[in-house]
């Protein structure tokens, strides 16, 4: 049974390891795979700063609140392992910051500590009125994709660089699934109206004196567009841009003075911050997000696709949820197939 | 009016933030810290600077709230400026965690913290030793940063630093008319306290950059402290020991309890070996002497004693002891009654 995973992102990695996890004890045969054009450090989970919290309005989809808290008590399991930091995890605790007094959001259960901000601590923030405070979970996109590749390479899974045009090459050179995990260019493979470039970019400084992360809101601009700091293993992500529709991957000087007036505002000591670097990316934008089974056919073959894209700003946070998902389809599919005799060992 | 020479003995974060105060609040004087030790060899160096207070089982409740407090709200607003990372402060959130409910669910410097409430059940399982626990935010105030940053602002308020160690505060006379004594566990010697003794804590300072939440075992034995450049790893309180070396079996020791607590501290690396010996007393010493020797005078304001709270209590008692020198001052400006002496 090939398996090819085309995408080395989070959502790639994690749902390779999941199924592998899931299905190699009881299928001798499984050989997975992951195609993609980019690796660690180059995918868009690279930029991300890598702090699992949801948007704010609850999902039009219900099942994704469902995986966005899977995810977090899984993250949450192995924070006890000694190994935690080397998979990039550690918790972190901060603030989210308002202009006005908003309803509980709908995860304040599944993040520890959830509370509301006092006078003393709003005082901090001269521009805020309003806020909560929560401990929550750090996954460092990069420090997650290395470990995610050992695992893999562990498990024999083999990586490939190469650029995929289409579903029928892939299907052509013998792939009995495809998972579809190619986010933002999704669109290349299957045109998708409704997937589009969240464009952002941030400025990754040294400021170790910085422990909790600082997130503002600004309900008329949207998600994303008020500055934000979040400290990650080492480094601070500072950031605050969202650019629907915009494709370019470089970083520009206009929303570099965006991030930096905002973040200093918020937090003056970012003055002596030594920069490191700067990066942008694409978050996958989808009303939804795309996580089903299509059957493609390429002359006699019948090879199944399960998409698994468009998880928006909020990848790291969904996507052990999803993964799972993914695995149950497959699961699903070779039941089908007639390959299971004996029920998978975990779901 | 004559300008009054006051002397400070100690340049820890006692004798250099006392003499800040002094420089700002009591005018027409002249303020020289004297030494043997200075940043970064003194006790409040080796001190991770958590704003947790200890209890002083001599002074009365209401006093240290009000000590720790004017510590907190001064070092908060310091954190909320520009001058946070030079002078050393930061925030910090974390966990304090008991292995039995505590008689006193909420202590009396609940509300100068921010943020304070009881440990959540889904919080305390990352503690499975831990029944009940407090989570709060508070501020460290580190020694290595935070005392160069008060010695470049007495230097820049006119103030003189002079190293030379005082073996008898007699040797100030004539050349100073008030002295202030912070010299710790010094005082043993030179203000003739047995009271005072050494509390050992010997720490490890390493790097996990990773560890963003304090974690301390309601004991005072066992804490994680995570600080702008390392994170500190405690501790000991060996009363009476005056040994300033470093053990190897306690260093093995304390990293083995704190990671039982956060396990991902395995993988800490560049471990240091530090061991601070803290000035305890029943109570800290704050109060003026006038000592006498044949026809000589020398008012002494005493400001020592603070065992494992200095930091935590420091600018609180510092005003206070300011506030001592004023007196001094006042007597020392008033002309004396032409009466008996």
């Amino acid at each position: 049974m090939r398996v090819v995973v085309i995408g080395a992102g989070v959502i790639g990695l994690s749902t390779a390891l999941c199924i592998h996890e899931c299905y190699r004890s009881v299928l001798q045969s499984l050989n997975v795979m992951v195609y993609a054009d980019r690796f660690t450090p180059l995918t868009t989970t690279d930029v991300a700063a890598g702090l699992w919290q949801p948007y704010l309005s609850e999902p039009s989809n219900p099942q994704e609140a469902h995986w966005n808290q899977q995810t977090f008590n899984y993250l949450l399991s192995l924070i006890g392992s000694p190994n935690a930091a080397n998979m990039g995890l550690a918790p972190v605790s901060g603030y989210n910051l308002f202009r006005e007094a908003v309803p509980d959001p709908y995860w304040k259960d599944t993040v520890l500590g959830f509370r509301k901000l006092t006078p003393r601590e709003l005082d901090m923030f001269p521009d805020y009125s309003y806020g909560w405070f929560n401990t929550s979970l750090l996954l460092e996109g990069r420090k997650y994709l290395q470990w995610l590749t050992e695992r893999l390479t562990e498990r024999g899974v083999k990586f490939f660089l190469r650029k995929v045009e289409s579903f029928e090459e892939v299907v052509r050179e013998g792939a009995d699934v495809i998972i579809n995990c190619t986010g933002v260019w999704a669109g290349a493979l299957q045109p998708d109206p409704l997937l589009q470039p969240g464009r952002g970019q941030i400025i990754k400084v040294d400021a170790p004196w910085l422990k909790h992360f600082v997130i503002t809101h600004d309900p008329e601009r949207g998600i994303y567009k008020s500055p934000y700091i979040i400290p990650g293993l080492q480094a601070i992500t500072l950031g605050g841009i969202f650019q629907l529709g915009n494709w370019s991957e470089t970083n520009n000087i206009p929303d570099h003075n965006t991030i930096w007036e905002g973040c200093c505002r918020l937090e003056p000591t970012l003055k002596d911050a030594k920069i490191i670097g700067e990066w942008s990316g694409f978050r996958p934008v989808r009303p939804q997000v795309r996580l089903e089974r299509e059957q493609l056919r390429f002359g006699s073959s019948n090879t199944e696709v399960i998409h698994n894209y468009g998880h928006g700003g909020f990848g790291l946070t969904i996507h052990w949820g999803c993964a799972q998902e993914v695995a149950k389809l497959f699961g699903k599919i070779l039941e089908e197939r007639n390959l299971l005799r004996t029920p998978p060992s975990q779901l | 009016m004559d300008t009054v020479r006051i002397a400070v003995v100690g340049a820890g974060v006692m004798g250099l933030s006392t003499a800040v105060c002094i420089s700002k609040m009591v005018p027409g004087c002249s303020i020289t810290v004297i030494s043997d030790k200075f940043t970064p060899e003194t006790t409040s160096d080796v001190a991770a600077g958590m704003l947790i207070p200890p209890t002083y089982p001599d002074t009365p409740i209401q006093k240290q709230k009000q000590w720790f407090k004017e510590t907190f709200d001064h070092l908060f607003a310091i954190v909320n400026s520009a001058e946070a990372e030079d002078a050393g402060v930061i925030l910090v959130s974390g966990w304090q965690i008991f292995r039995s409910i505590p008689t006193e669910e909420v202590p009396y410097w609940a509300d100068v913290v921010l943020g304070f409430r009881k440990m959540t059940k889904d919080e305390l399982k990352k503690f499975p030793q831990h029944v009940f626990g407090h989570a709060f935010t508070t501020l460290k105030c580190e020694g290595p940063t935070y005392l160069p940053w008060l010695q470049k602002r007495l230097k820049g308020s006119g103030g003189l630093i002079l190293t030379r160690r005082i073996e008898d505060l007699w040797e100030l006379h004539p050349s100073f008319d008030i002295v202030v004594n912070c010299s710790g566990l010094g005082s043993r010697q030179l203000a003739g306290d047995s009271q005072i003794f050494p509390v050992r804590g010997q720490v490890l300072k390493v790097q996990a950059p990773w560890v963003k939440h304090f974690i301390r075992d309601s004991s005072g034995l066992t804490y994680i402290y995570p600080g702008v450049s390392n994170v500190t790893l405690g501790g000991t309180r060996q009363k009476g020991d005056w040994n300033l070396s470093p053990d190897a079996e306690i260093s093995k020791e304390i990293l083995s309890r704190c990671c039982a607590l956060e396990p991902s501290l395995h993988g800490a690396y560049d471990l240091r070996e530090k061991v601070g010996l803290r000035p305890s007393r029943p109570g800290v010493r704050l109060e003026k002497e006038l000592l006498a020797q044949g026809s000589r005078r020398l008012p002494v304001v005493h400001h020592y004693g603070h065992g494992s709270g200095g930091i935590a209590m420091h600018w609180g008692t510092a005003l206070e002891a300011t506030r001592l020198v004023n007196e001094c001052v006042q007597v020392l400006r008033t002309p004396a009654p032409k009466s008996k002496l």
